[in-house]
């Protein structure tokens, strides 16, 4: 299996403490891994470095072979990333925000590739394409950037807490989502919630799991 | 032209978004209505027409003032930064896509200044090509300065009060320039021009190469 990620000796400082340390991980082709822990140990600081958005105080992120924080960002066109916070522009509608994300990434049609119309109708968004992103509840967005994620349809899909303020309906869906994309894209996505987590095992989904733990990545049994 | 392709699709979507919140744009054209309105009746009452040229020209620092706080001041606000920051485009793309929506945001409200001003104070030669060039090129200096401050203070907490601070600081220093080429009192040379658009070309130069760095990091 090819290696896709590698975070190698992941140092992390912010605001005089030091979020991650020593912080380490591989992830292969095709693969899913979750990222548990609790609120504030560092999963969402972990993801933003993941996919280039904060530079680490001392490591680097390989993404196939290349440093991601080195280059000129050429990286960003295969991966997806879905923020813990919305990203879309609230005065636009789900609609808009997908066509104009598509274009940015050079699709004309935000739902041309098949990841990112199987999430539109898995996760039922279609009754709510012309209504405008701040009029919609936090699931409802939640849903809309998982979409949005998908647009590119990259090779590697991030996710920062996919299922974190979801109902128990919309956490099912999320998983068979996962589960369906993890058969050709590569997964990494964290989770804060242990009741979720079981809920997306339930579904059939075995991720590699690891526990963000004092800074470093233990292997979860 | 993929990037040509891009800032317009990133200057529609923030056209879009601007239309969408009129309240603030209607705002913003009653101060700057009410403000020209003023010193049109000031400059007419006191016989001093020569101030409204560059009373017109600090309108303009207002209105850049008011776009430094829409463009990338307003994505970390709205956390759609990290939206913008993903995005496999150049920084430099990404600045010039807001230096082009604010200048279009300038030439919109400082044209309706421009026009209330000629209007009421009676002074039409504001109309004249020269007043006009002067006009134009200014917008593009104040755009590239607003939206290179924009760029530069947007994570920053004391952003409220660096943005004015800096947008008049590093504007400040060409309004005596464009004030004396749009002055018909005083006769200009065809080097008096080419100064100014010299300065108006460094500055987009220089903000857009700073820019890279800037957004990157």
């Amino acid at each position: 299996m090819d290696i896709v990620v590698q975070a190698i000796d992941i140092w992390k400082r912010y605001r005089g403490r030091w979020v991650l340390r020593r912080l380490s991980l591989e992830v292969g082709d095709s693969s899913l891994t979750a990222i548990l822990g609790r609120n504030g140990v560092g999963k969402t600081t972990f993801i933003k470095i993941l996919c280039g958005l904060v530079r680490p105080t001392k490591g680097k992120i390989l993404l196939y072979g290349e440093d991601i924080h080195r280059g000129q960002g050429d990286y960003k066109s295969s991966i997806g990333v879905l923020m813990h916070e919305n990203i879309l522009y609230e005065e636009l509608t789900i609609e808009e925000n997908l066509r104009y994300y598509a274009r940015m990434y050079g699709v004309e049609d935000p739902l041309s590739s098949s990841s990112a119309r199987e999430a539109y109708e898995l996760l039922g968004l279609e009754k709510y394409r012309d209504t405008k992103v701040g009029h919609l509840s936090f699931g409802w967005k939640k849903r809309a950037n998982i979409v949005r994620a998908l647009v590119n349809d990259p090779q590697l899909v991030i996710m920062d807490e996919p299922t974190s303020g979801l109902d128990e309906q919309a956490t099912l869906e999320v998983a068979r989502l996962l589960r369906r994309l993890s058969t050709n894209k590569t997964i990494i996505f964290t989770i804060s919630n242990k009741e979720d987590l079981d809920i997306l095992l339930g579904k059939g989904i075995k991720p590699v799991i690891y526990r963000l733990e004092d800074g470093g990545l233990i292997e979860y049994a | 032209m993929p990037s040509l392709d891009k800032i317009y699709h990133f200057l529609l979507k923030d056209i879009q978004v601007e239309a969408r919140r009129g309240f603030e744009v209607l705002a913003s054209i009653g101060f700057i209505s009410a403000a020209s309105l003023i010193v049109a009746e000031v400059a007419v009452r006191s016989f001093t027409p020569q101030f409204v040229i560059p009373a017109l020209w600090i309108i303009v620092v207002f209105i850049a003032i008011f776009t430094a706080t829409t463009t990338f001041v307003r994505e970390v606000d709205k956390r759609t930064i990290f939206g913008v920051r993903l995005l496999p485009i150049p920084p430099s793309i990404i600045f010039l896509s807001k230096m082009v929506f604010s200048f279009i945001l300038i030439l919109f409200q400082g044209g309706i200044s421009l026009l209330i001003l000629a209007v009421f104070s009676g002074q039409l030669y504001m109309l004249s090509t020269n007043v006009l060039f002067v006009f134009i090129a200014l917008g593009l200096h104040v755009s590239a300065i607003a939206s290179f401050t924009s760029a530069l203070v947007m994570y920053s907490e004391g952003r409220a009060f660096l943005i004015p601070m800096l947008v008049f600081i590093l504007t400040i220093p060409v309004i005596p320039l464009a004030t004396s080429l749009s002055d018909p009192a005083v006769p200009s040379l065809l080097n008096d021009y080419l100064m100014f658009l010299a300065e108006v070309s460094i500055t987009l130069i220089v903000t857009t190469i700073l820019s890279e760095y800037i957004l990157r990091t």
